[in-house]
C-alpha cells in the first residue's frame, strides 16, 4: 500500500499468568498500521483485542508476557525501550481511553490538577501555562464552563463528560496515535453518537492514527476505513470496513454479522454461532473457531493457518479462501 | 385480547435526604405519569437512557417498590394492594429475568434446585414430579440436562441466561419482565437468547415486558415500543409505527445515534443529535421535557408540557410539533 506505515507488529504472541494456569490471550499476531488512519479491532469478548491494544500502548499488566513478537514503532523496536523511553513513548506518541472514564481518573483528584500535572510533567510549562493549556483542551473536547470542570472532581461529571475529560488528558501530550478501547460501551447511546462524532473531529484536528477496539461492528461501520477481526487471540480478517461487512470472508466474521440484531428491517430468527470459545489455556492447534464452523475439514485442526492476502489490503486466515494449511 | 396488565398513572418520586436530621430537601421524579396496557402474548418494550424511569417503572410492576401515586392492575386487580395469599396468585403470574444471571442466581445453589425451588414455593409437586418438570424446563431452554447438577459460576453468560429464564418460566407465569436480558452477553449469545425469548413467547404464550436501552435488541422482540425520556412516555406505538415513522424529535435522535453495521446504510440516514445533556431530574424543565436539547423547539413548548397526541389507534406521541408538520 502507499500510505506510510507507521506501527508494524508481527508474530506478537502474548500470555497471561493467573491461578487458574496460563491464559494464551494473543496468539502471532501481525498487523501493519499506516499513519492517519482509523482501523477497527473487532472482536468479542476473550478474543484478545484489549490485549493487543494494551500492548501497543506499552501498558501490559504485570502478569502478562510477551513470549515473542516485536512491535516496531517509527523503525524503534517497541519492547527494546529503556523505562524512560518507554515513559515518552506512552505519553507523546501514544495515549489511551478506556471504556469506564470513571476509573482513568484518582477520584481524589479534580480534573484540572490530572491535566495540569500531566501538562506539567511532559512539557514543563509553568502552572499558568498548564493552567491555560487545560483550558484549551477542555474546550477541543467541547466542554462548556472549562473552570468549573478544572476544579470538579470525578464524581461530579455525568459518564459523557468524563468520557470528553479523559479523551482531552489524552490529548494534552500530543500524541501521534489514539488507542481507544470501546469509549462509549458504558454510555447511552445519544451520548455514544456524541462521543464518537467528536472523536472524528478531533482525529482530524490533531492527525491522530485511531485505533479503535470494538465489539460493535454498527461503530466500526461509521468510524473505521480499515478493520481486523480477532477471535480467540487471532487475527483472522482484515480489510476495508466496508468489504468486510458487506462480503466476509471468514466463516466466523459472516456468522458475527448475521447475528447482530438490527434497527433497519425486520429478522426472522436471528442466525447464532453454536458452541463456545475454545479454552484459551489449551487452544487448538489450527483454526481457532474450527470445532464452532459449519465448512470446517479435518484440514482445519492440522496446523496453524496463516492468513493469505485474497485482493490488495485483503487478508484473511481461512483454507476455504486459500490460506495454506 | 383482553387487557392482562394496565398501568395507570403511574408516579415514583424519591424524596433527597440532607442533613442530620434527612429533611427531605427534594424529590427525584423517577417516573412521574406512565399508563399503558399490554395484552396477552404481546411484548412491549419500554426504551430510554438512563435516568427516564424505565427500571423504575419495570420495579414497581414486580412490587419491588411502592409506587408514590397510581394503579398497576392485573387482570383487573391492583398489584399494589395485594395482600398475604394474593400476593402468591400476583407472582405465580408474572416472573422476571435481570441482565445479570450470576447475581440473580445464588451461586451456592445447584441449577436443579434453582429451577426447582418456585415449583416448590408455589406448587403440589412432589420430588420426583419437580425432578422430571426440571429436566423438561432444561430442554425447553435448550440446557443438557447434565446442567442440573452444576452452580452457576460454572456455567457461561448465555447458559446461566438459559438458567434464568428456565426458573422464572417453572411456574409457568403469563407475563414475563425481561430488564436488559441480553446486555451482559457477547453478540453471538446475545442472538441465541434473543432466539429462544422468542420462541418460548410463541410456544407458551407469554407476554413480555421488555427494559432495554439497545433498540435492535427492542425492534427484533417487540410488538409495542413506548419510548421514555425523564420519566415519561414520549411516543408509544406499535413497533412498525415506531421504527419506521418515529415522530417525536427524541425518538428521531435515539433511533438516529445507532450506529448500524451495513455500509449502505450509513450514508443514506438523516442523522439528529440532541447538544447537551438530560437535564435534572430533580429540577425538570418548564414545558416539554425535551424543550431545552429539542433543535425544533419554540416558545409554546417551553411553556406547556404537552399531552400524548393521536396519531392512528396505536401511536401517540407528547409534542405538538406533530400537529402543526
Amino acid at each position: 500500500m502507499s500510505e506510510e506505515s507507521l506501527l508494524n507488529i508481527s508474530n506478537l504472541t502474548i500470555h497471561y499468568h493467573t491461578v487458574e494456569g496460563v491464559i494464551k490471550a494473543v496468539r502471532n499476531v501481525s498487523l501493519n498500521v499506516s499513519r492517519g488512519e482509523s482501523l477497527c479491532i473487532v472482536g468479542e469478548s476473550g478474543s484478545g483485542k484489549s490485549t493487543l491494544g494494551l500492548a501497543i500502548s506499552l501498558s501490559l499488566p504485570r502478569n502478562a508476557v510477551v513470549v515473542e513478537g516485536s512491535m516496531v514503532y517509527e523503525g524503534v523496536d517497541l519492547f527494546k525501550l529503556s523505562p524512560p523511553e518507554r515513559q515518552r513513548y506512552r505519553g507523546r506518541e501514544i495515549s489511551m481511553i478506556f471504556q469506564d472514564p470513571a476509573t482513568t481518573f484518582n477520584p481524589l483528584f479534580t480534573i484540572g490538577e490530572h491535566l495540569v500535572d500531566i501538562l506539567r510533567h511532559h512539557f514543563g510549562v509553568s502552572m499558568d501555562e498548564a493552567v491555560a493549556r487545560a483550558i484549551e483542551l477542555l474546550r477541543k473536547v467541547q466542554l462548556s464552563d472549562q473552570d468549573r470542570i478544572l476544579r470538579a472532581y470525578p464524581h461530579e461529571l455525568s459518564g459523557g463528560m468524563l468520557q470528553r475529560a479523559a479523551i482531552a488528558t489524552a490529548l494534552s501530550t500530543n500524541p501521534k496515535v489514539l488507542i481507544a478501547d470501546e469509549p462509549t460501551t458504558m454510555l447511552d447511546v445519544t451520548t455514544q453518537s456524541q462521543i464518537l462524532e467528536l472523536i472524528n473531529t478531533l482525529k482530524q484536528e490533531f492527525g491522530l492514527t485511531l485505533l479503535l477496539i470494538t465489539h460493535n461492528l454498527g461503530i466500526a461501520n461509521e468510524i473505521c476505513n480499515r478493520t481486523v477481526v480477532m477471535y480467540a487471540g487471532a487475527l483472522i480478517e482484515e480489510g476495508p470496513t466496508d468489504e468486510i461487512l458487506l462480503n466476509p470472508l471468514h466463516p466466523y466474521t459472516a456468522k458475527l454479522i448475521k447475528a447482530v440484531p438490527t434497527i433497519t428491517k425486520e429478522q426472522g430468527r436471528l442466525s447464532y454461532i453454536p458452541g463456545m470459545l475454545p479454552d484459551l489455556r489449551n487452544p487448538p492447534a489450527g483454526c481457532p473457531f474450527a470445532e464452532r464452523c459449519e465448512f470446517a475439514t479435518r484440514y482445519c485442526n492440522s496446523s496453524s493457518i496463516k492468513r493469505v492476502q485474497v485482493s490488495p489490503g485483503r487478508r484473511v486466515a481461512c483454507i476455504l479462501h486459500g490460506a495454506e494449511a | 385480547m383482553s387487557v392482562l396488565l394496565e398501568v395507570r398513572e403511574l408516579v415514583k418520586h424519591f424524596p433527597i435526604k440532607s442533613g442530620l436530621f434527612g429533611r427531605v430537601t427534594g424529590y427525584v421524579r423517577a417516573v412521574d405519569g406512565v399508563s399503558f396496557k399490554i395484552n396477552g402474548n404481546t411484548v412491549f418494550s419500554l426504551v430510554g437512557e438512563s435516568g427516564s424511569g424505565k427500571t423504575t417503572t419495570l420495579r414497581c410492576i414486580l412490587r419491588l417498590i411502592e409506587p408514590t401515586s397510581g394503579e398497576i392492575l392485573l387482570d383487573g386487580r391492583d398489584v399494589v394492594r395485594l395482600k398475604g395469599k394474593e400476593v402468591k396468585w400476583f407472582r405465580r403470574n408474572v416472573q422476571a429475568v435481570f441482565q445479570n444471571p450470576f447475581l440473580s442466581l445464588n451461586p451456592r445453589m445447584k441449577v436443579r434446585d434453582l429451577i426447582g425451588e418456585p415449583l416448590k414455593t408455589h406448587t403440589e409437586m412432589s420430588d420426583d414430579e419437580i425432578h422430571r418438570k426440571v429436566n423438561d424446563l432444561l430442554a425447553m431452554v435448550g440446557l443438557p440436562s447434565a446442567v442440573a447438577n452444576q452452580h452457576p459460576p460454572s456455567l457461561s453468560g448465555g447458559q446461566a441466561q438459559r438458567v434464568a429464564i428456565a426458573r422464572a418460566l417453572s411456574i409457568e407465569p403469563r407475563l414475563l419482565l425481561l430488564d436488559e436480558p441480553t446486555s451482559a452477553l457477547d453478540v453471538s449469545v446475545q442472538a441465541q437468547i434473543l432466539n429462544l425469548l422468542m420462541e418460548l413467547k410463541e410456544r407458551l404464550k407469554l407476554a413480555y415486558v421488555l427494559v432495554t436501552h439497545d433498540l435492535s435488541v427492542v425492534r427484533y422482540l417487540s410488538d409495542y415500543v413506548a419510548v421514555m425520556y425523564l420519566g415519561r412516555i414520549v411516543e408509544v406505538g406499535s413497533v412498525v409505527e415506531i421504527f419506521n415513522d418515529p415522530k417525536h424529535p427524541y425518538t428521531l435522535a435515539l433511533l438516529s445515534s445507532i450506529p448500524v453495521p451495513d455500509p449502505n446504510v450509513k450514508r443514506l440516514r438523516r442523522r439528529l443529535t440532541l447538544p447537551g445533556e438530560p437535564p435534572s431530574p430533580i429540577n425538570l424543565p418548564h414545558g416539554c421535557r425535551l424543550s431545552s436539547r429539542c433543535p425544533y423547539a419554540s416558545n409554546e413548548c417551553m411553556v406547556k408540557e404537552p399531552d400524548l397526541i393521536r396519531v392512528s389507534d396505536t401511536h401517540y406521541v407528547r409534542c405538538i410539533k406533530v400537529v402543526k408538520g
